[in-house]
């Protein structure tokens, strides 16, 4: 007989209480993902973080202001931290969570489990009808590019490889796909 | 215990009994909704059916009337098993105290003999749930499998899990640890076949 156990979901709510009495707030980081609290990947490519965040950083210069590990509010799957999202600009910015309304373009790396990370996107960003979502896919040192939300999936994916550029959809700028997949 | 698949790839952040007990004063977790803790993940417990609760009502009634009279029976009340895990098991017979438990929630060393009542929850019950009552020293943990008339005897914790567990079937008897001169039947706990309900959803 199949089991079926249910952890207790947490809403975008409960999680910001416990982030606001500091229980999220310790040695490592946390996301709120499918309604778990789970720890954000650590850092086996936190240099391809750093360094991403760098790259885009100054290719984005002028053209966003950048969040890199922010949370974004993406309403039904709330508060996902993805690795780095330019939001558009907001004269309050800073006074409320963003939310997929607000984000330009929103990346991710995944390391260990590609699949993983793109299913989670494909599945997660496209009901929150962002409309640019990559995933930087380090064992292979492949992007994949995922547009055209609708509600059960993106209806373009695109894999780049390295050495190829892709432009995001909100910026005139092309990223050249190699450095941010290097693992280290 | 089977989780969403999406989620497989992911570590769940752990919370202490302090910071579960936290978010129960604060409203995060609210009285309505049933949960227990098991090794720092909190869970939703599932709604009991009637051959779950009538195997609840027939341990109770069983071991209330044979136990000394100093021993607590308690039923579906939390057990701080240890930091990590506040279950609150279906049926346990824990050491007598003055005030009932009322000034410190039991611990695993006042836990005499711990009773999970299996109803389509069984991998978890031997599972996971094992897992933590070994690894806070509950000597003698029963499950009873309603489905299949079956208990599951564990004794022997260590810290990676029970060395010892035994397979009892309707006809048998098994004595607890705690008290020597008991015997109880099989049927006491999982019912005679008879007495077993067509599926009564849970």
């Amino acid at each position: 007989m199949a089991t079926t156990v249910t952890p207790h979901r947490f809403t975008v709510r409960t999680f910001q209480q416990l982030d606001d009495v500091g229980l999220l707030d310790q040695d490592e980081r946390f996301e709120l993902l499918d309604e778990a609290i789970v720890h954000l990947t650590p850092p086996p490519y936190l240099g391809a973080v750093n360094r991403r965040a760098q790259c885009g950083a100054t290719a984005l210069a002028g053209h966003a202001p950048g969040a890199i590990q922010h949370s974004v509010d993406l309403g039904l799957r709330p508060a996902v931290q993805p690795e780095s999202a330019p939001l558009a600009w907001r004269d309050d910015s800073g006074s409320a969570m963003p939310t997929s309304e607000d984000v330009l373009l929103l990346s991710e790396i995944a390391d260990t489990s590609p699949r993983h990370a793109c299913v989670r996107t494909g599945r997660i960003d496209a009901r929150a009808a962002i409309l640019d979502a990559w995933v930087a896919d380090l064992n292979n040192g492949q992007r994949v590019v995922h547009r055209e939300p609708t509600p059960p999936g993106y209806r373009a994916v695109h894999i780049y490889r390295r050495g190829e550029t892709v432009t995001p959809l909100a910026f005139p700028v092309e990223a050249i796909v190699g450095p941010a997949e290097e693992a280290r | 215990m089977t989780l969403a698949p999406q989620r497989a790839a992911t570590r769940p952040r752990r919370f202490t009994v302090a910071e579960y007990h936290w978010m129960g004063r604060v409203g995060i977790l609210r009285p309505e909704e049933r949960t227990e803790l098991l090794d720092g993940v909190i869970v939703e417990m599932t709604p009991i059916g009637g051959a779950h609760a009538a195997t609840v009502k027939r341990a109770n009634h069983f071991f209330s009337r044979r136990v000394p009279e100093s021993i607590i029976v308690s039923v579906r009340d939390p057990i701080r098993v240890d930091e990590m895990s506040e279950p609150q098991p279906d049926l346990a017979l824990l050491r007598p105290r003055d005030d009932f438990y009322a000034r410190a929630t039991p611990t695993a060393s006042d836990v005499l003999l711990l009773v999970e009542v299996a109803f389509h929850s069984l991998d978890y019950d031997l599972g996971p749930k094992a897992e933590a009552y070994a690894k806070a020293g509950v000597p003698d943990y029963w499950v009873a499998d309603v489905d299949s008339g079956r208990l599951f005897v564990h004794r022997e914790p260590t810290p990676t899990g029970y060395r010892a567990v035994q397979i009892y079937r309707r006809g048998e008897t098994v004595t607890p640890l705690a008290f020597p001169d008991l015997a109880v039947p099989v049927e006491a706990i999982v019912g005679s076949p008879s007495a077993e309900p067509e599926s009564a959803g849970s």
